[in-house]
């Protein structure tokens, strides 16, 4: 896909909208996730990403990636969400008075983003999944109901839920499989 | 393992036996063992689900778009020069289409870096409904909802040329000495005098369809004029990744969005329910595996898709249940309706 992610960084430099906009729809979502994993709350994790899209209209004249697109997003994210996280602590510091190291948290990010990266793709298998496939999914895996708990709520046989679930599972299995690395 | 056996393991519901049968399973072979780690890193990962469901992309794109510095698009029409050009505008029968590639020049031309500068071209986007343009010419544009049309406020040069992605229907009227050429997915050209007929690139797919109405079209990859097909009312080829074909079967209900009426004859409703997808913009699917060999007659003109659903379900004996814009087919289950 390289000559797409050139086209793609060639649309950035030069302002097009739908570049931004394509980027935007396409890395927005898990980007924010993988921000909220840095950040306590939901709100300053979407305001770290959006800050970054229009900084990155903004200096799109003196763009240069030289990874590829996606680590450049997740690295910027990943530093952004640290700094912030430094200046709390810096603030923190001088409010408290306290001596302690200001520490800030640094796993290893390719870890992380590879681990956001497999939640979205499983996020948009399970979007395309039919509607009551996808809502037992969710209910067994997500809200942790029993499968007889979610036969009752939803006036169906047990049997039903049952198979519902390994069709969810069938269609993640098929479309990811084999995991890499 | 089947996926039984893994779903009651994932959802802990496995029985005793069930246990014992599962670590048979994974004893006998370490590939089996990676099997089910796999599937459980793929369990233990859709727990962020609903997390990504609360961050609404198209919602934060619309506040957020006021931050950029993104120049406007022109979208107004010219009245006084459509009037002056439906003059000239007459349908005769022979035209000549030419399908030429893209060529470089042309790729430059439209990329901005050639002589029309931007403000030169208007957009026409179909947002949520159909819509229907004269061109400077006098050629009539029908374009589909979700489909664009750029086209220039006069057509000065050699040739009268638009670009649309998406799908539209054209009238071209008359004109000589300036063919009329539409630009389609940035490869495919489609070059007429006058004539009309309907132009459809499928997004991702490399693939070009067209139908012709009237007049005769003589289609032909550019340099290769002497193996011309040609082509009259009713007939439609195919541009498929290098390759131009005429199609044998024909999907009647192609201008459907145009004229409103949807005709089956005969067709399995897997088709249908294709083709009523399109048109009504729901999502079909089939619940019951039984029902997918039942065909489809009738015509249904101008209707909602309430009653064409009802009239089918009546005559088919299926049912239709639609929860949040997906519609379930299933059979007509006779017990159940019985209260």
């Amino acid at each position: 896909m390289e000559s797409e992610e050139r086209h793609s960084i060639e649309g950035l430099r030069s302002g097009r909208e739908s570049a931004y906009r394509q980027l935007f729809e396409q890395y927005y979502q898990r980007l924010v996730v993988f921000a909220h994993r840095y950040l306590e709350d939901l709100e300053s994790a979407r305001d770290v990403v959006q800050d970054l899209f229009v900084d990155l209209y903004d200096s799109r004249q003196s763009i240069s990636i030289e990874t590829s697109l996606k680590s450049y997003l997740y690295s910027a994210v990943k530093n952004r969400c640290l700094n912030q996280v430094k200046h709390e602590q810096v603030k923190e510091k001088h409010r408290n008075m306290s001596r302690s190291e200001v520490n800030a948290p640094d796993p290893n990010l390719e870890e992380i983003m590879d681990a956001v990266e497999l939640e979205a793709r499983i996020y948009e298998i399970v979007l395309k999944l039919p509607e009551k496939c996808r809502q037992i999914y969710i209910m067994s895996r997500v809200d942790g109901k029993r499968n007889n708990e979610i036969a009752d709520q939803l006036n169906l046989s047990i049997r039903t839920v049952e198979t519902q679930i390994s069709k969810a599972l069938k269609s993640l299995r098929d479309n990811l499989l084999p995991l890499e690395g | 393992m089947d996926d039984e056996l893994l779903m009651k393991y994932l959802t802990g519901s496995l029985t005793p036996e069930e246990s014992e049968t599962m670590r048979l399973f994974l004893k006998a072979e370490p590939a089996n063992r990676e099997y089910l780690e796999q599937m459980e890193q793929i369990w233990k990962s859709s727990g962020s689900i609903r997390e990504f469901q609360s961050i609404d992309a198209a919602r934060d794109w619309n506040s957020l778009h006021g931050r950029f510095g993104f120049p406007k698009q022109d979208r107004e029409l010219h009245p006084s020069r459509q009037i002056r050009r439906m003059t000239y505008r007459v349908m005769r029968m022979a035209a000549l289409i030419l399908l030429a590639f893209a060529s470089a020049f042309l790729i430059y031309f439209y990329t901005g870096n050639g002589r029309f500068s931007k403000l030169d071209w208007i957009t026409l986007d179909a947002t949520g409904q159909p819509e229907e343009i004269t061109l400077p010419d006098g050629s009539k544009v029908s374009i589909n909802t979700g489909s664009r049309l750029v086209y220039p406020a006069e057509f000065k040069g050699l040739k009268r040329t638009v670009k649309l992605e998406g799908e539209a229907f054209f009238e071209v009227a008359r004109d000589m000495d300036k063919a009329f050429t539409v630009m389609v997915a940035d490869e495919v050209f489609t070059e007429v005098l006058g004539t009309s007929f309907h132009l459809r690139e499928d997004p991702g797919k490399k693939r070009v369809l067209l139908n012709v109405l009237s007049g005769k079209v003589a289609f032909f990859p550019k340099g290769k004029k002497k193996e011309a097909l040609v082509l009259g009312k009713n007939d439609h080829a195919e541009y498929n990744n290098g390759h131009i074909q005429q199609q044998v079967s024909f999907d009647l209900n192609f201008l459907s969005w145009k004229t409103r009426t949807l005709i089956f004859d005969n067709v399995p409703l897997p088709q249908v329910l294709e083709q009523l997808g399109k048109h009504y913009r729901k999502e079909f699917y089939i619940m019951d595996m039984g029902i997918d060999t039942l065909a489809l007659t009738g015509t249904y003109k101008n209707q909602k898709i309430d009653e064409v659903l009802e009239e089918i379900s009546l005559v088919l004996d299926i049912a239709f249940e639609e929860t949040d814009g997906r519609i379930q087919v299933r059979a007509f289950d006779f017990q159940k309706n019985e209260e």
